[in-house]
């Protein structure tokens, strides 16, 4: 029944996030953000009237979006990299290399295990695992972003805050309690399903919250002009760390 | 059992980011604000932090000298203990002014597409070691008191000092684009 209550209010969430999106004309800023939620909106939908009229077919069916889902998740992820960093070249190219490290590891990962692992190849089992890998991935890539983001200091609007709190939450909390089900088993799964759909349900809130009206992302003050003058910055800066580290190695020997 | 250590670290720790990113506040950075840190950073250290006169007054040994034979244990253990208060106030302060300057570092090198993964890495990874002694320093001074490592406090000096001057040099090559910058005013839009 809670279960059933927390679909309703997701479809609900769903459709008014949708809504905003479109009064707000947010569509065209993050279209891929938004074309998540739409597969969302209408698998959820769809699904919902599947279960209440013909819940033998729902069986076989939920599955399917689950997949389509799955990778469009990715889309969110290139949304956030690509306006988090649209105005830090530097950064930018940091997280395009480390990005596709991480991917094409895991990638390789979910290709070669199930060959060499030993468990079936039921379309259930794949999906958990495939879910599992692809959640590890985005929340590497998530976790890598927020450290980039720390690290060089980039602040970003409201939008953008709240798309990323809401789709880390979700993957967090959803790899976690994967990894728990699969260690723990069927004892766990009523918990680990409620968990997920309560993070879900957060994260709608979030969204709809934070991508109510466009926010733009504060502009960043650039501190030098020029293109040629980071082996300079470089240079100058490590002379500086390379001297102060000589120094104070001396001096902790004392 | 690895699977599932690794998968709950890295869900834990992507949340755990996620509520530093939250509580985060709202500042500029990398702007001509951070220049002018940068800028403030190096006075205070050059004037105000580093002067040979101010570090040897702090950590006179002729003081500590005084003190044992003129007054009594009380009042000896009262100096020592308000001395040390003062020597690592000193140190925190040496240690957040060459923050300031790695955060312009920073704040400088994000906006560069040639930007070297492998130099980045590395100036993070002397960066953080500096840091580190500095927190030894900050330790050595809290644990045998400040008149027990002179050399130690000396050498601390000369080597911000000697910080100090890369700085400039490195703050020279860029002073005339803030000026610039400050010139035009702050509602003129940033370059992208």
């Amino acid at each position: 029944m809670l279960s059933l209550i927390i679909w309703q209010a997701a479809i609900l969430l769903e459709a008014l996030l949708l809504y905003r999106g479109y009064r707000a004309k947010l569509f065209s800023r993050y279209p891929n953000f938004y074309i998540y939620v739409l597969s969302l909106f209408l698998s959820d939908g769809l699904l919902y009237w599947v279960y209440l009229f013909k819940p033998a077919a729902y069986q076989k069916w939920a599955w399917y979006p689950g997949f389509l889902i799955l990778f469009l998740g990715c889309g969110i992820l290139v949304e956030i990299f690509r306006h988090v960093l649209s105005h830090y070249a530097g950064v930018e190219k940091f997280a395009r290399v480390g990005g596709f490290a991480v991917l094409g590891g895991v990638l390789c990962f979910a290709i070669l295990y199930p060959i060499f692992g030993s468990s079936g190849s039921a379309s259930h089992v794949l999906y958990v695992r495939l879910q599992r890998d692809f959640l590890m991935v985005q929340a590497i890539l998530l976790f890598g972003l927020l450290q980039l983001v720390f690290y060089y200091g980039i602040f970003m609007g409201r939008n953008l805050k709240g798309m990323i709190f809401g789709f880390g939450q979700c993957v967090g909390t959803t790899l976690i309690t994967l990894a728990l089900h699969s260690y723990m088993g069927v004892r766990f799964e009523a918990a680990s399903i409620l968990i997920q759909q309560m993070s879900y349900l957060a994260a709608l809130v979030i969204w709809v919250v934070a991508l109510w009206s466009y926010c733009a992302d504060p502009a960043p003050e650039a501190t030098i002009t020029g293109e040629g003058d980071y082996d300079v910055l470089v240079s100058k800066t490590r002379n500086m760390v390379g001297a102060a580290n000589t120094e104070l190695i001396k001096v902790n020997r004392l | 059992m690895i699977q599932l250590i690794s998968f709950l670290s890295i869900g834990a720790l992507l949340l755990i980011s996620l509520g530093f990113f939250v509580r985060r506040g709202q500042r500029a950075e990398g702007g001509s604000g951070a220049l002018v840190q940068a800028k403030q950073a190096l006075n205070t250290l050059q004037g105000g932090l580093l002067p040979s006169e101010l570090v040897g007054r702090i950590f006179d040994r002729q003081d500590l000298e005084y003190v044992d034979s003129e007054t009594s244990k009380e009042i000896r253990e009262l100096f020592l203990e308000e001395r040390k208060t003062i020597a690592l106030s000193w140190v925190s302060r040496v240690r957040k002014q060459v923050l300031s300057l790695r955060s312009f570092h920073l704040g400088s090198a994000r906006f560069y597409a040639q930007l070297s993964l492998r130099t980045e890495i590395s100036l993070a990874v002397d960066f953080a070691a500096l840091l580190f002694e500095c927190r030894a320093l900050q330790f050595f001074l809290y644990v045998r008191g400040p008149f027990a490592v002179p050399r130690m406090v000396g050498a601390t000096a000369a080597t911000a000092t000697r910080v100090c001057k890369i700085s400039e040099q490195s703050l020279a090559f860029l002073t005339p684009v803030y000026a610039v910058r400050v010139g035009e005013g702050a509602t003129r839009p940033a370059r992208s």
